[in-house]
């Protein structure tokens, strides 16, 4: 089975163009989509379309690309440091206290602080595999799974909000 | 059928696009120079208002004189028969202010009693509908190809899986079911040739999608879409209804005075389009009342409802990863967006002015029409549509939290796996429940199926590796295969769907259908000619009462002769004769038609200014022509 950087024809790399991924990912569909191409299959249409989704998405392009590497990744990526994981837990504890009291204020403040921790380790993961350090790579990549799940929650509670 | 066949027979059949709409539906075609052309009747009307109303004697009307026989049979008549597509009986959304009689409270599909039928279901009621449809395509090109039917973005699998059923019903192949908003997307973009970032905001008569898309060199692809498809005019007529029916003093209204509320409420909404207050007079079953509504009033009775729409074009905003600075322009469609609180709010929402040069109304058959064609292989234009599934599909894992195999926007065709086992000795059966929807436990999501795999070979607990593939087509539609994977032996999957009807009943229909065939096109003619007939009656019988003085008495024996000629043929069984007679009666009473109209402009124009005049006739039909006459 071929990668997904390998079906869209692009460099193996964390930091690729969105825009030019994008583009790429609408010329293939002219070959790929059975709309498009008598000859073309389902099954070629349904693999670009995982494929681009895999690219898309920060965490499951890094995912992809430790697998396009040959670096195992054991299940899911767990960021085991107790210092980041008393961090989240005190951050996910406000953003409860938060939603409780129906302080939007303090929810989006949360949330920006957050995802200035999301873009820090997104660029602590580029060098990391601009470097091949595939350790540190894994433990990035968990705490962006974290920072993801609290973001996810402020929009559930954003969404709340508005519709009160 | 006309003699003057203007297509070329040898053409062969022609690919249609429909638009399946809550309040009104209508059918296009792209000509032989690759423009879309909806076709309208012999009125030049294209609109065909999504109604069907049952008689006793089995047969049935559809459309416009559908439409105006609601409010005397508001149990026999189905409006806004979408909202019910795919919903079980006991579904909040199908117990809300309606006029209708349900055959049971229980069961995973809602079931109307109607007149002549016993019970029909959603799926049967828009068959009818697309039956009409077919039948103008066919007056009109002769021979009707594949159909593209469009859909809400927002439909799930059930209400998506409803359509495709009702259309097989009416004996339409189904090319492909197109999301609405794709579709206008569509239209717009092949007329302007314009690439960019767009959103469609569509809020139709029952529901609301909004996507975000790209065009990019024939290329649409969808980025993202969302909405709500309980959600739309009807909710705005239902506000409207309540406070006209609270002002008619009926707090427990008949289903009479509902339909009566709810249409009365529909005009109103349209005239306060144009008006800043709309004062006019309710009337009913002998209760009147003056009502008086500003536009102010009304805005804020649908503010709610607009609330709603915003919070879903932020999160389509946000999972299309596009501020709407950079966006290249807000496309407009679906009826509701005329209201201009609506448009006031798009306006806010995406920080620019909506696009003003589309059609509301024609632009998603338009589209229809154009991928129709693209896929019946004569395409003209190097266009590819790229798709999402608006919904996440997921499982129910232990303790009820669902388990998501394929998340919202995902492109589609999609697939995804997962592996399940055995937790008892030598179990040879599994069961998987498959729900649509956003929310964490399963209760709170859109039950889609229960799938049953049988066949496993008996093992030890734990040891089967069970893998499981959803696909979801280029319809958006989920299939559910399976294999255990020790022994690569493909698993039998029974499929119970949770709304909606099995397949089994869905045969039974299509033969039944079959059967009727022929003689259902004869027995819906005469139905329909017969609410003429009776209208016309009717009509005549009250002007003469009320204008009898201003008919010569040769004139006078003439109208009585048709009258009674017509009265003859209703009785009978054809209806070409009923149509010519119906004509007769109309020549005959021609001119004091006009003799009639001229007395009522008088009388309206005599001692009262001008302010007066615009007010009594605010709402009433054939506005236009009085003021053309005066």
């Amino acid at each position: 089975m071929p990668s997904p950087f390998e079906i869209l024809g692009v460099e193996a790399r964390f930091d690729l163009d969105l825009a030019a991924l994008e583009k790429r990912y609408r010329e293939l569909s002219r070959e790929a989509h059975p709309d498009a191409k008598r000859s073309a299959t389902l099954g070629a249409s349904i693999d670009l379309n995982a494929a681009y989704r895999a690219l898309k998405d920060d965490l499951s392009r890094g995912r992809a690309l430790l697998e396009a590497r040959g670096v195992a990744m054991g299940g899911e990526e767990r960021e085991n440091d107790p210092g980041f994981l008393m961090e989240v837990m005190e951050l996910r504890e406000a953003l409860g206290d938060a939603r409780d009291a129906k302080d939007l204020g303090k929810v989006l403040v949360l949330a920006t602080r957050v995802r200035g921790f999301y873009d820090a380790s997104k660029k602590a993961l580029t060098a990391a595999f601009a470097s091949s350090d595939h350790a540190i790579a894994k433990h990035h990549l968990g705490r962006l799974r974290y920072y993801r799940r609290f973001l996810d929650e402020v929009d559930v509670i954003q969404e709340e909000n508005e519709l009160a | 059928m006309s003699l003057l066949q203007i297509n070329d027979p040898s053409a062969g059949p022609r690919p249609i696009g429909i638009d399946l709409g809550t309040t009104n539906s209508l059918v296009a075609y792209v000509s032989s120079l690759g423009d879309p052309i909806a076709i309208s009747d012999c009125d030049g009307i294209v609109l065909v208002p999504s109604v069907v109303h049952y008689r006793g004697d089995r047969s049935l009307v559809v459309g416009p004189r559908a439409k105006e026989l609601a409010v005397d049979f508001p149990e026999d008549t189905i409006v806004s028969v979408k909202r019910f597509m795919g919903r079980g009986a006991e579904d909040p959304e199908t117990r809300r202010m309606g006029p209708y009689r349900f055959a049971s409270a229980t069961g995973p599909v809602v079931r109307f009693e109607v007149a002549g039928r016993g019970e029909v279901t959603p799926v049967e009621v828009s068959a009818e509908i697309l039956r009409e449809l077919k039948d103008r395509a066919e007056d009109e090109l002769g021979q009707v190809g594949g159909a593209v039917i469009t859909v809400p973005a927002y439909f799930d699998d059930a209400q998506r899986q409803a359509t495709k059923d009702a259309a097989r019903l009416a004996g339409l192949e189904v090319l492909r079911l197109l999301n609405e908003p794709t579709a206008a997307a569509l239209a717009y973009g092949l007329d302007k040739k314009q690439n960019g970032t767009f959103v469609v905001y569509d809020l139709g008569g029952g529901t609301f999608d909004v996507t975000v898309l790209v065009l990019d060199d024939g290329v649409f692809q969808v980025k993202s879409t969302g909405g709500d498809s309980q959600l739309g005019g009807d909710d705005m007529d239902r506000a409207l209804a309540s406070k006209i029916l609270e002002a008619l003093g009926q707090a427990a209204p008949s289903p009479s005075f509902t339909r009566y509320a709810l249409d009365a409420a529909r005009a109103i909404k349209h005239a306060l389009t144009d008006s800043e207050t709309v004062t006019t007079e309710l009337s009913h079953e002998g209760i009147t009342q003056p009502f008086t509504i500003t536009r102010a009033d009304f805005d804020a009775l649908i503010a709610p409802l607009l609330a709603r729409t915003g919070a879903a074009c932020r999160r389509a905003l946000k999972d299309a990863d596009v501020s709407a600075e950079s966006l290249d322009g807000v496309i407009l469609v679906g009826g509701s967006t005329r209201v201009p609180a609506v448009r006031a709010f798009v306006a806010k929402t995406f920080g620019r002015e909506p696009l003003g040069d589309v059609d509301p109304d024609l632009v998603v058959a338009m589209g229809a029409a154009l991928q129709a064609d693209m896929l019946a292989g004569s395409a003209k234009n190097d266009v590819l549509l790229l798709d999402v599934l608006p919904l996440s599909l997921g499982v129910e894992a232990m303790g009820g939290v669902v388990e998501r195999i394929l998340p919202r926007n995902t492109p589609i065709p999609c697939e995804a796996a997962q592996v399940f086992t055995t937790y008892a000795d030598q179990q040879t059966g599994f069961e998987l429940h498959v729900v649509q929807g956003e929310r964490e436990l399963a209760v709170d999501c859109r039950s889609l199926a229960r799938f049953t795999l049988r066949g496993i070979p008996p093992m030890a607990a734990g040891l089967a590796r069970l893998e499981v593939r959803f696909s979801v087509d280029a319809d958006g539609l989920l299939h559910v295969t399976a294999k255990e994977r020790t022994t690569g032996l493909e698993q039998k999957v029974e499929v119970k769907p949770s709304y909606g009807l099995d397949d089994a009943t869905i045969e039974r229909m299509l033969e039944e259908a079959y059967e009727a065939g022929e003689s259902d096109i004869e027995k819906r003619s005469l139905a329909e000619q017969r609410v003429e007939a009776e209208r016309v009656i009717l009509a005549t019988d009250k002007a003469l009462a009320e204008d009898g003085d201003l008919v010569t008495e040769d004139e006078r024996t003439k109208i009585d002769r048709a009258l009674t000629r017509l009265r003859e043929a209703h009785a009978g069984t054809s209806h070409r004769i009923l149509a010519s007679r119906i004509e007769e009666l109309e020549h005959a009473t021609h001119e004091f038609a006009g003799r009639r109209m001229d007395r009522a402009i008088r009388g309206a124009l005599r001692g009262k200014d001008l302010g007066a005049i615009e007010d009594t006739t605010k709402d009433a039909r054939g506005l236009e022509r009085a003021h053309d006459r005066s």
